[in-house]
């Protein structure tokens, strides 16, 4: 066990209310930094209002966010988000590596010329997420599994410590999946934190070594196997009892790695 | 006719050459706004925009008489309020941006109509809103190349967080980015260019130099540099073409630059590779295999 | 006696109605501010005229409004131009069953010219394939075209009231010596001005009539109406010839846009006149609201600019 868990995500009853809507409520948890934390829960429970939360786009109604020991605005640079994919025009005039580069834009602000540093990790972004062959297709030639790891390799080259993923494996194939997993523990490795909000409640069970279930409130918090019981799961996705077979299939499923 | 005397003969005169100059301008601002201007899906705000400039007018004939400065800084103002505040209203409220620019355009044509109305002038409307090309003094063009120098390195200035705001604002959001100052300052950009084109060519023509080229560009680039560099290209070139045309054929010279332009997405339809008709219908010929329904 | 007194008195209460039957004015309604105030200086108390297209406005793009409208096809005379001048006419009158109550009187002009614009593109060959030979409009610039409308307005109002011809030729000999009055004025202003000078270079062709009058030559910037724009090469053109004519002054008019004939002006060192009256009389206010004002005011400036 380590001496201190460096905890780089602190939320202390943290309420976030769309109009009259409660999207979460009283949320206090603490988040270890360079660990894979899945986010579980129904829909509408409040998972990617959490993550918009972390970057500071909606106002809270009570508590506060810790990231790092900076107040979210100041630490946007760390930050790396992917939201769900349909926000973007698949046919905007630009290729693989052109999207890649803007990870770097931040850094480099209005005037800045592109480095050999900044092209050298805009080619290790692309080699990570396998996508040096494609890195001259435009956008729409790409498949949607392509399409995400161009987004990836675009936070890669930003040089984020946390990764703010959400729904990241909807829409991915087996192999793109595990591709994906595959990278995240390298992040870990690394000490990058990933946030990912997970639907397959055996992939974050297995995969993500710790877990947030929310249901508006905060179910549960913690190591992943602790926080997916059975219990819980029935609680946060209100199962009725009678549904106990599916779960046992649930806890026993595995998933190739 | 000679090859040379067909090209010089039309630009004789000052007038038409101010009216190339000014056009040649105003095309490589409008090529390079006109491809972001598609992008952020607001093509058609143009001629809505148009209509607004119209109490910004009256008003400054009404306080400064008919001094070219005011009327001009009275069609600005107009159009920056209807075209910030469409904005504005879109962020603040659930109405979307299109409609929301409509509803305003429509109220400040109407207040434009009902102030024109008690002016001492029997002057037509048309002759406040729109110019012509053949027109154009020396102090307009004086004004626009002012207007697209500024334009210009604006662009150039802030390129990045206009491109990544126009492709993906949420990204721009997340690392840093002011979307809502690259959106207004953007805005207040084409209505500065759109307000100084009405104003010395008229509608229509304005209106073509930002968006034909863009659209001719999207057929045959595939990557946003060559895309801006052939957009704007496509605007002098069929500008130049356009006034010649014009020239010789005893045609309008504002509609024939739009003509012109016209002409030339015509054959990118019919001849772009991958989107053009023709190499589409090519690929068709060749050998292939097909899916026909059966009943044996 | 009872009953004498009745009748009497029933007579006396209805006669004022029968009487008013009878003697009602002439309504009538006026599409262009001359015929206007030609119609009221003839009709005097026999006729109301309600002049629809005010001094200052364009006839070329008015349109009249709904009560306008209502109004035409409640009069029992509508006074026009014709020679599609006024674009709204014919779906003005459209559902009338009375043609005959529609005067159009540049249709009875002894002579009407035709377009002075050419179309350069022809070359110079004549024009017998295109059917473009329209009917020049502007009648007003003619004195003597006022004169023969002037007349025939009071052959109108005599038709339709006989009862008060005397009135009507009165009033209308009253007007006509005005008008003769003026024909003398404008012979001595002319004559102040050579012939060679005689260049009238307009935003329109409207001019035409006064062009015959007194010999000048026309160079409109734009054909009969004021919706039509020059080309570039027209402009061209016309910059050639002001140079090559050595011409003073090019002129703007009131109720045009002057950003074309302005560009001539600067381009040729031309000096641009104030603008003429050249669709009919100013607004009110302007100082030229009546016929002979505009008359006045067009031919001295034209000949004060170019002399």
């Amino acid at each position: 066990m380590p001496s201190t868990t460096h905890h780089i995500l602190r939320l202390r009853d943290v309420t976030v209310c769309h109009g009259r809507v409660t999207a979460l409520r009283g949320v206090s948890t603490e988040l270890p930094c360079g660990s894979a934390i899945a986010i579980c829960g129904p829909n509408g429970s409040g998972k990617s209002t959490l993550l918009r939360a972390l970057l500071g786009w909606h106002p809270l109604a009570s508590g506060e966010i810790l990231i790092g020991d900076a107040h979210p605005r100041h630490a946007l640079p760390r930050l790396a988000y992917l939201p769900q994919r349909q926000t973007i025009d698949w046919d905007f005039p630009l290729h693989v590596r052109a999207v890649v580069e803007q990870g770097r834009l931040p850094a480099l602000g209005l005037f800045r010329r592109f480095t050999a540093a900044d092209h050298a990790r805009i080619s290790e972004a692309l080699a990570e997420l396998d996508l040096t062959a494609l890195a001259d297709r435009p956008l729409h030639a790409l498949s949607g599994g392509q399409q995400q790891r161009v987004f990836l390799a675009r936070s890669l080259a930003q040089g984020a410590d946390i990764f703010l993923l959400d729904e990241p494996f909807a829409g991915l194939d087996l192999r793109a999946t595990g591709e994906l997993l595959r990278m995240i523990r390298a992040w870990n490795a690394r000490g990058r934190t990933v946030l990912a909000v997970v639907h397959d409640i055996a992939l974050a069970r297995s995969h993500f070594n710790h877990a947030l279930l929310l249901d508006t409130d905060l179910i549960a918090s913690g190591p992943s196997a602790e926080v997916l019981t059975a219990e819980n799961i029935r609680r946060a996705y209100h199962l009725p009892s009678a549904a106990e077979e599916a779960l046992q299939s649930l806890r026993t499923a595995t998933f190739p790695s | 006719m000679s090859l040379v005397e067909f090209f010089s003969e039309p630009f004789r005169h000052d007038f038409m050459r101010r009216a190339l100059i000014v056009s040649a301008m105003l095309g490589l601002s409008g090529g390079l706004l006109g491809p972001l201007l598609v992008l952020r899906r607001m093509a058609l705000m143009g001629d809505a925009l148009s209509h607004s400039l119209l109490p910004g007018i009256a008003l400054a004939w009404l306080w400064f008489g008919p001094s070219p400065a005011a009327l001009f800084g009275g069609a600005l103002i107009a159009g920056l309020l209807t075209a910030l505040g469409g904005a504005l209203v879109s962020r603040l409220t659930v109405i979307k941006e299109d409609a929301a620019f409509g509803a305003l355009f429509l109220v400040f044509f109407a207040a434009g109509i009902a102030l024109f109305s008690g002016l001492p002038t029997r002057l037509p409307l048309t002759h406040f809103l729109f110019g012509n090309i053949l027109g154009v003094s020396a102090g307009d063009l004086r004004v626009v190349a002012a207007i697209v120098l500024a334009t210009l390195a604006a662009l150039y200035i802030f390129r990045r967080p206009l491109l990544l705001e126009t492709f993906d604002a949420c990204f721009h959001r997340a690392t840093g980015g002011s979307g809502r100052l690259t959106h207004l300052g953007f805005l207040a950009l084409v209505v500065l260019n759109l307000v100084a084109g009405l104003q010395t060519m008229g509608v229509v023509l304005v209106l073509g130099l930002f968006l034909l080229p863009s659209v001719v560009a999207r057929l045959w680039c595939e990557r946003l540099g060559p895309l801006l560099v052939l957009s704007s290209s496509l605007a002098l070139v069929c500008s130049a073409g356009g006034i010649l045309l014009s020239y010789h054929a005893n045609l309008p010279s504002g509609p024939a630059i739009v003509l012109c332009l016209g002409g030339v997405l015509l054959l990118s339809l019919l001849c772009a590779p991958e989107t053009g008709l023709i190499p589409r219908a090519y690929a068709r010929l060749r050998p292939s295999g097909r899916v026909r329904y059966t009943t044996d | 006696m009872k009953l004498l007194q009745k009748i009497t008195l029933a007579a006396c209460l209805l006669l004022p109605a029968w009487l008013d039957a009878a003697v009602q004015p002439l309504r009538i309604v006026s599409l262009h501010p001359i015929l206007t105030e030609f119609a009221t200086a003839i009709g005097g108390d026999a006729a109301t005229v309600e002049g629809l297209v005010p001094g200052g406005v364009d006839p070329h793009t008015f349109e009249p409004a709904p009560k306008q409208v209502a109004a035409a096809l409640a009069a029992d005379l509508v006074l026009a131009t014709g020679l599609h001048l006024e674009g709204y006419l014919d779906h003005l009158v459209a559902g009338d069953g009375h043609p005959e109550r529609v005067l159009r009187v540049g249709e009875h002009l002894p002579f009407v010219l035709t377009s002075v614009h050419v179309h350069e593109n022809h070359d110079g060959h004549d024009h017998k394939d295109h059917k473009h030979e329209e009917a020049d409009p502007h009648w007003w610039h003619g004195i003597n075209n006022a004169l023969f409308v002037s007349d025939l307005l009071r052959a109108e109002l005599t038709r339709l009231r006989p009862a008060e011809a005397e009135g009507f030729a009165r009033r209308a000999q009253l007007l006509q010596q005005r008008l003769f009055a003026l024909q003398a004025w404008a012979a001595a202003e002319i004559r102040t001005l050579s012939p060679e000078r005689r260049q009238l270079f307009t935003t329109h062709d409207a001019f035409g009539y006064l062009a015959r009058d007194f010999d000048f030559t026309v160079h409109p910037l734009s054909g009969l109406s004021t919706e039509s724009e020059p080309n570039a090469r027209r402009i061209s053109t016309l910059v050639d010839e002001v140079r090559r004519l050595g011409v003073k002054a090019v002129f703007a008019e009131d109720s045009a846009s002057p950003r074309l004939i302005q560009t001539l002006a600067t381009e040729t060192g031309a000096k641009l006149a104030p603008a003429l009256y050249a669709d009919g009389p100013g607004a009110t206010g302007s100082g030229s609201e009546t016929y002979e004002a505009m008359y006045r005011f067009n031919l001295s400036t034209i000949v004060s600019a170019l002399r």
